[in-house]
This record gives structure tokens, C-alpha cells and sequence, in this order.
């Protein structure tokens, strides 16, 4: 589903962000992506999404190339950021539907995806209020259903729990675990290294814009849990 | 007073972008921030030129001294009276620090006199642009007191005091009296305009009517003055009076003084009416309604437009111009049509309305601002499959959508109402001309804003008000209007007019097709 090729990512005259970085995620994989503040996870999630251009390396969304063709790498992914900005001048119903536009969603399914997700995140009732007045764990799960609504074959969220209620985050989960068993595949990045080993069937472990580690959870952990392996990976 | 110091080179900061200049290692960055230095030097410096002639030109006629300093500053707190009546409240609730100053141990005036003292010396420089070339050509060729020296930069800093203050004042009512309100913004924003458009034309447009165009920028001095009484201490002051020199800056010091004092006793309830939310009880998901792309993207661009004050009312005021010279043009026609006849001046009546009305359309072009204000938002439009094309072209069709009817509105009531002077080729020219214009100024505006973007902000009024694309296109639109009309007026030959709007459409054509064609990599770039 998601194929990095040594990716190198730097910003203006800086080091490299993001250094050689390869990875691939398959259809069904729930792959955490964990490192230190400023190891090039956020940029490596910005480059995949074609928020961010890159110098060197290739990355194929279902194979398609998002630099030669990024319209239809789009059209079958979605990426949400840690802190997701929305448009406060639209109403959540607003924001939404403006995304199914965008997408081409007829109606009918529009009105059920948006029903559905808004009653599992327990927003339904705040959908008719400004963005503007939104709290940000609110912000989190309209951006998140804004995501979800298109059904994406990929989905890449820079930390998602962060600013999510208990109840939101294991609503989460669940519909992490339901959008992989259709067939679509979940890379994203988080600090909580417990959610990660709980959720998470395959992980990567980047360093200063390296990955120093990648693979099936069980294989890259070993005996360890996933805390000390971070810890001795990252302070070697 | 060093919370309070920090505070204001803070604020100063923020807007100036003083610290990027020196600290940013994004060569980009750094380079949209020094433009945006040099056009508001640019814009001191071109108003400041025309109020040091004119000075110059009325002493040397021998006009009473006081009376340039009328028009400067009548000029000056005209500016800073609308100024701070669009962005007043945005500016003093806006700043995202609210929360981090207030947990601090900084009190509520220490915070409401920073906010207020960003807004005010912006306005003092424009007061300073237009006043302090006056003074220096006063002071040369009148050689006044020795009082004068030390007082007059006093007088010109203290002058746009009680215009900020009034402005924002009501501004501040306005939005707090709406805050509760769903449509908040769009109420305030039609209120604003319909207030300034009745102020621009009962105060001053209705009297003037029957005043001779050349003694029009007199007659408005002298209706500022009686308006606002402080502007003829002020004038008398700068031209000789101490007293009235004295008099005019302890009242500007005691009306602050009074308004910060009044702020701090109930700025923490206002700013909480101000900042809070519109929440809908018993909300039931309505119909919703399918549309294509370009569709889309138009209304998220309009109600992102619709949803800044200070944007709306920046940018609808050439709209309004227009409109105003199109009913007034009707109403006069009949006197002015006899006037122009009796002076055997018909053939530079198409190249003035024509410069009319470029100036009044291409005043503030919303693409000027159009991707700043995506802001940091700007995360969805690069993540979302919408064309990169059609992403640009709905930023073109608001300000289109928002001149163009009021353009052509008035192009029809000038052809109709003066046929009796005007040739066919005149009237095909007075449309062509200001529409060709019109394009050329929406798509330059969006380029300049491609070349000079800033996604980073605090409040929206840096970006409408103090961007260095802001300040160019003011710039592009008076160099427009002066070069489309100019030979046509020297040369007095019309025929000009055809050969300028085919440079405006073939520039606008080649600049939108550029555009067009690098809108993908114009988007990831940002």
C-alpha cells in the first residue's frame, strides 16, 4: 500500500530531516512509526502526503508516485496532523461536506458515514457549531471523521491520541482495527510506546531522520518490550 | 512599565517581522518579511513626497499655513478612524497570547495598553508618512519658533490617538452587541460597511457635490474639522498656536488614558463575550447538498473571506467606490454633463472616469492576501485531491465576483447617463479599460502573493492590513491608474486606451496562464 525508497527530505541549507529513509506498508498493517522530538517523523508523514517536497527517493501509494502523480495518490489517502488546523470560518457539518465534495461522495452515503462516525466520536450534536468554538480533542475528531468518511486505503495520522478523551481514543482503536480488516492500511506516528505495542502489528523506529529499525512487531521487539528497545535503540 | 515595554516590542514584532529578518534561516522567509518593510517604506515615502509638494505648492501660493496641516491631518485620522473601525476588535481580543498573559503576573491594562499601542503606531506612521514632510517644508520656508521643533513630532505622534480610540471603541461595541449572534461575522462586517458607506457619503459626498473638483480635498478638510473639532487645535497648533498645540495633546493623553482605564475595569468580561463560541441546541443534521470541486472550493473561499472582518471591509471598499461614483454619476449628470460642455473639456472625460474607476477596482485586490490568509490551514488544501488550477482560480473568482458586478454596474450607468458626450469607441473603451484592468490586478495580486506568502500569523489584520503584498498592490494599483490614463490625457489622443487594456489583458492572460500552469508546484511549495 505505502512504499518509501530512500527518502531524503532537508529543509533549506539544514541537515538531513529525513536521511535514506525505505519502508513499506502492506494492505491490513497498523504500522507505528515511534522516535525522539525532531527525529523527521512528522516530516517523513508531511512527504508522503505531498504536503512536503523532497530531493531524493520515491514514494508509491498503492503505486502511484506522489510527485509524478499526486492527485491520485490523494484521492485514496488521508493524513491528519498532530494539530489539525480546520477552517473556523465552517461549521463541523460544513467542513465535512466540503470534504465529500472534494471526494465526489454522493449524498446519501455522505449522510451515513458522517452519522455514523459522528455518533462514535459523540460529536453529532456539536456539528452545527462553529469550528472557531471547538475544544482541540474536538478538532482531533472532526478531522478524524473528516478522514474516515472517505473510506482511504491509507491513513496516516501524526499523533492521534494526543487530545483525545479516553472513550474517543478506544473508539479510535476500534475503527483502526475495522479499517484494516477492509483491506486498508494505518501508518502512524506516537509516543506512547504502550499503545503502540497494543495496536500496532508492525512498527519503525527512526533516529535523526534514520531508521534504525523496521519490521513485525514481535520481530523488531524480541523479548523487550517495546520501552527498552526504543530506549537502547535511541540512546546508542 | 518593562512588562508593558516588552509587551508593545512584542506585538511591534509580530507585525514588522523584525525578528525573522534576523533570525530566520529560511532565506524565503526572510525575504517576504524585508519586502514587507520595504513597501511600507515605499508607501511612507510616495505619500510622504505628495504631501511634501502640496505643502510646498500652497505656502509658496500663499495660503495660510495652517491649512496644509488641516488636510494632512484631516487626511491622517480619516485613515486612522477607518482603520481602526475594521480591525479594532480583532486586534485587541485577537492576539492568541490571551491566555499565557493572563496566567502570568502581568495585569489587564499592562496587556489592553500593548495591544492597543500595536495597533496605534502603525497608524502613527502613517501619520507621521504624511505629516512630517509637511512640517519639514512648514518649518523651512516659514521658519517658526524654536517650540516648534520639539513639539511638532509630539503633535504628529499624538494625532491619530483619538481616531484609533473612537474607531476601536466602536468596534469593540459593535462586536460585543453581535457576539452571541451564529452570523456574528456577517452582521458585524454588513454593518461596518453600511455604516462607512454612509459616512463616506452623507459627511462627505453629499456636501462636496456641489463644491468644484478642485476645491473638493479642501472641502473634506473642512468637514473632518467640523466633524472632529481636535483636527483644527491640531493644525493651528502645528502652524504657530501653542496653546491649541498644548491643548490638543493633553486631550489626546486623557482620552487613552480614559479609554485604557475603561478597558481595564471590563476588558476580561469583554474579551470573554468577544472570544466565545456560537453553540446550536438541539442540533439535527440538515440536508447536504452535493457540489463540484471548483464550486466547492469557491464558497470555502468566500466564507473564509466573508468570516475576517477586517478583509471584507478592506477589500469592498473599491466595490463600494464604485458603486457610490456610479449612483452619483446618474444623480449629477445633467449638471455635470452642462459644466463639462461650458468648459470644452468632453474629450478627457472618458480618460478620468476610466481612471476612476481603475483606481476604485484594483484598490485592494482579495488575491493579494488570498493565500496568506489560508494560513495554517493550508495543511488541507495541499492534502486534498482538488486540482491545484482550480485551487488558484477560486481565489480569482471572489474578487471578480466581488468588483466585477459593481464595475460593470457602473460602467452601464456612465454610458447611459453621459451618451451625450460620450462616442461609442468612449464607452467601449471606459468598459474595457477598467475590466482589463480588473483582471490584470486579481491575477497579479494572487501571483504576488505566491512570491511573497505568509502562512504564519496571529491575527488576520497583519496579513489584510500589514503584508508586503498588501502594501505592492496598493502601489501596482495607483501606478495602474495614473499609466493607463496618463497619455491619454497628455497626448489627448483616446485611441491610446485600446493598446493599454490589450498590455493589461495580454499581461494578465500571460501572468494567469503561469499561474495555471505552475499551480501543483506553486502549492507544494508552500
Amino acid at each position: 500500500m505505502l512504499e518509501i525508497k530512500n527518502l531524503i527530505k532537508s529543509y533549506g541549507n539544514g541537515p538531513r530531516a529525513v536521511d535514506g529513509l525505505t519502508l513499506t506498508v502492506e494492505a491490513g498493517d497498523i504500522y507505528g512509526f515511534i522516535g525522539h522530538n525532531g527525529a523527521g517523523k512528522t516530516t517523513t508523514l508531511k512527504c508522503i502526503s505531498g504536503i512536503l517536497p523532497f530531493e531524493e527517493g520515491e514514494i508509491l501509494v498503492d503505486g502511484i508516485d506522489i510527485q509524478k502523480d499526486p492527485m491520485a495518490a490523494k484521492r485514496i489517502m488521508r493524513y491528519i496532523p498532530d494539530n489539525p488546523d480546520l477552517y473556523p470560518f465552517l461549521t463541523g457539518t460544513g467542513y465535512l461536506n466540503f470534504l465529500c465534495d472534494v471526494y465526489g461522495i454522493d449524498e446519501k452515503t455522505r449522510r451515513e458515514r458522517i452519522q455514523q462516525y459522528a455518533e462514535a466520536f459523540e460529536i453529532e450534536s456539536k456539528l452545527g457549531d462553529l469550528v472557531s468554538s471547538y475544544s482541540h480533542g474536538m478538532c482531533q475528531k472532526l478531522a478524524l471523521i473528516g478522514a474516515l468518511v472517505q473510506s482511504p486505503k491509507l491513513l496516516m495520522l501524526d499523533e492521534p491520541f494526543v487530545g483525545l478523551d479516553p472513550k474517543a481514543a478506544h473508539t479510535l482503536k476500534g475503527i483502526m482495527h475495522a479499517l484494516c480488516e477492509s483491506g486498508s492500511a494505518i501508518f502512524f506516528s506516537t509516543h506512547v510506546l504502550e499503545v503502540a505495542e497494543k495496536l500496532c502489528n508492525k512498527i519503525a523506529i527512526i533516529k535523526n531522520g534514520r531508521l534504525i529499525a523496521a519490521g513485525p512487531m514481535d520481530e523488531v521487539r524480541g523479548d523487550n518490550s517495546l520501552e527498552e528497545l526504543f530506549l537502547e535503540l535511541t540512546d546508542a | 512599565m518593562r512588562m508593558l515595554w516588552t509587551l508593545i516590542k512584542l506585538y511591534c514584532n509580530s507585525i514588522l517581522r523584525f525578528s525573522v529578518i534576523r533570525h530566520s534561516k529560511d532565506p524565503k522567509e526572510r525575504r517576504n518579511a524585508v519586502m514587507g518593510i520595504v513597501a511600507i517604506v515605499l508607501i511612507v515615502v510616495v505619500y510622504g513626497g505628495m504631501a511634501g509638494v502640496m505643502t510646498h505648492r500652497m505656502l509658496s501660493l500663499g495660503i495660510d499655513a495652517s491649512i496644509p496641516f488641516l488636510m494632512a491631518g484631516a487626511m491622517a485620522s480619516l485613515f486612522a478612524l477607518v482603520m481602526a473601525f475594521s480591525q479594532g476588535s480583532a486586534t485587541l481580543s485577537g492576539f492568541a497570547d490571551f491566555d499565557t498573559l493572563m496566567g502570568m503576573p502581568v495585569s489587564t491594562a499592562t496587556i489592553v495598553f500593548a495591544r492597543f499601542a500595536a495597533m496605534y503606531l502603525m497608524e502613527a506612521l502613517y501619520a507621521a508618512a504624511y505629516l512630517l514632510p509637511c512640517g519639514v517644508v512648514y518649518a523651512i520656508l516659514s521658519r517658526p519658533a524654536w517650540w516648534f521643533w520639539p513639539v511638532f513630532p509630539l503633535l504628529v505622534i499624538l494625532l491619530p490617538v483619538v481616531p484609533v480610540v473612537i474607531g476601536s471603541g466602536l468596534d469593540l461595541l459593535l462586536s460585543a452587541a453581535f457576539a452571541r449572534s451564529k452570523y456574528r461575522k456577517g452582521i458585524t462586517s454588513t454593518i461596518k460597511t453600511v455604516l462607512l458607506l454612509a459616512f463616506v457619503v452623507f459627511a462627505y459626498l453629499l456636501p462636496q457635490i456641489s463644491e468644484s473638483f478642485f476645491t473638493a480635498p479642501m472641502q473634506t478638510a473642512e468637514t473632518t474639522a467640523n466633524i472632529y473639532p481636535p483636527i483644527r487645535w491640531f493644525a493651528a497648533g502645528a502652524s504657530g498656536a501653542f496653546p491649541m498645540a498644548l491643548l490638543f495633546m493633553l486631550g489626546s493623553v486623557a482620552v487613552c488614558t480614559l479609554f485604557v482605564l475603561i478597558l481595564n475595569k471590563t476588558f476580561l468580561p469583554l474579551h470573554d463575550r468577544l472570544t466565545a463560541g456560537y453553540h446550536v441546541k438541539n442540533y439535527r443534521l440538515g440536508r447536504l447538498k452535493r457540489s463540484g470541486e471548483l464550486r466547492a472550493l469557491f464558497r470555502i473561499e468566500g466564507k473564509r473571506f466573508l468570516h475576517s472582518t477586517a478583509w471584507v471591509i478592506n477589500t469592498i471598499i473599491g466595490a463600494i467606490l464604485i458603486v457610490v461614483l456610479g449612483i452619483a454619476g446618474a444623480a449629477l449628470s445633467n449638471r455635470l454633463v452642462g459644466a463639462v460642455r461650458v468648459m470644452s473639456i468632453e474629450r478627457f472625460v472618458p480618460a478620468i472616469a476610466e481612471g476612476l474607476l481603475i483606481f476604485c477596482a484594483t484598490l485592494t485586490p482579495t488575491t493579494a492576501c488570498a493565500i496568506s490568509m489560508e494560513g495554517k490551514e493550508i495543511w488541507i488544501s495541499k492534502t486534498l485531491p482538488v486540482k491545484a488550477q482550480n485551487w488558484l482560480l477560486a481565489k480569482l473568482l471572489v474578487n471578480l465576483v466581488l468588483i466585477g458586478p459593481a464595475l460593470l454596474f457602473t460602467t452601464v450607468m456612465l454610458a447611459v447617463f453621459y451618451r451625450a458626450i460620450l462616442t461609442p469607441s468612449a464607452i467601449l473603451a471606459m468598459v474595457l479599460l477598467p475590466v482589463s484592468a480588473l483582471l490584470f490586478t486579481t491575477v497579479f495580486g494572487l501571483f504576488i502573493n505566491v512570491k511573497l506568502p505568509r502562512l504564519s500569523w496571529n491575527s488576520d489584520t497583519e496579513i489584510v492590513k500589514q503584508s508586503a503584498p498588501v502594501f505592492i498592490m496598493m502601489l501596482v494599483c495607483f501606478a495602474e491608474a495614473v499609466l493607463a490614463v496618463l497619455p491619454q490625457l497628455l497626448f489627448g489622443a483616446h485611441w491610446l486606451v485600446f493598446p493599454a487594456a490589450a498590455v493589461f489583458f495580454g499581461a494578465a492572460a500571460a501572468v494567469c496562464g503561469g499561474l495555471m500552469k505552475n499551480a501543483e508546484r506553486i502549492r507544494r511549495k508552500l
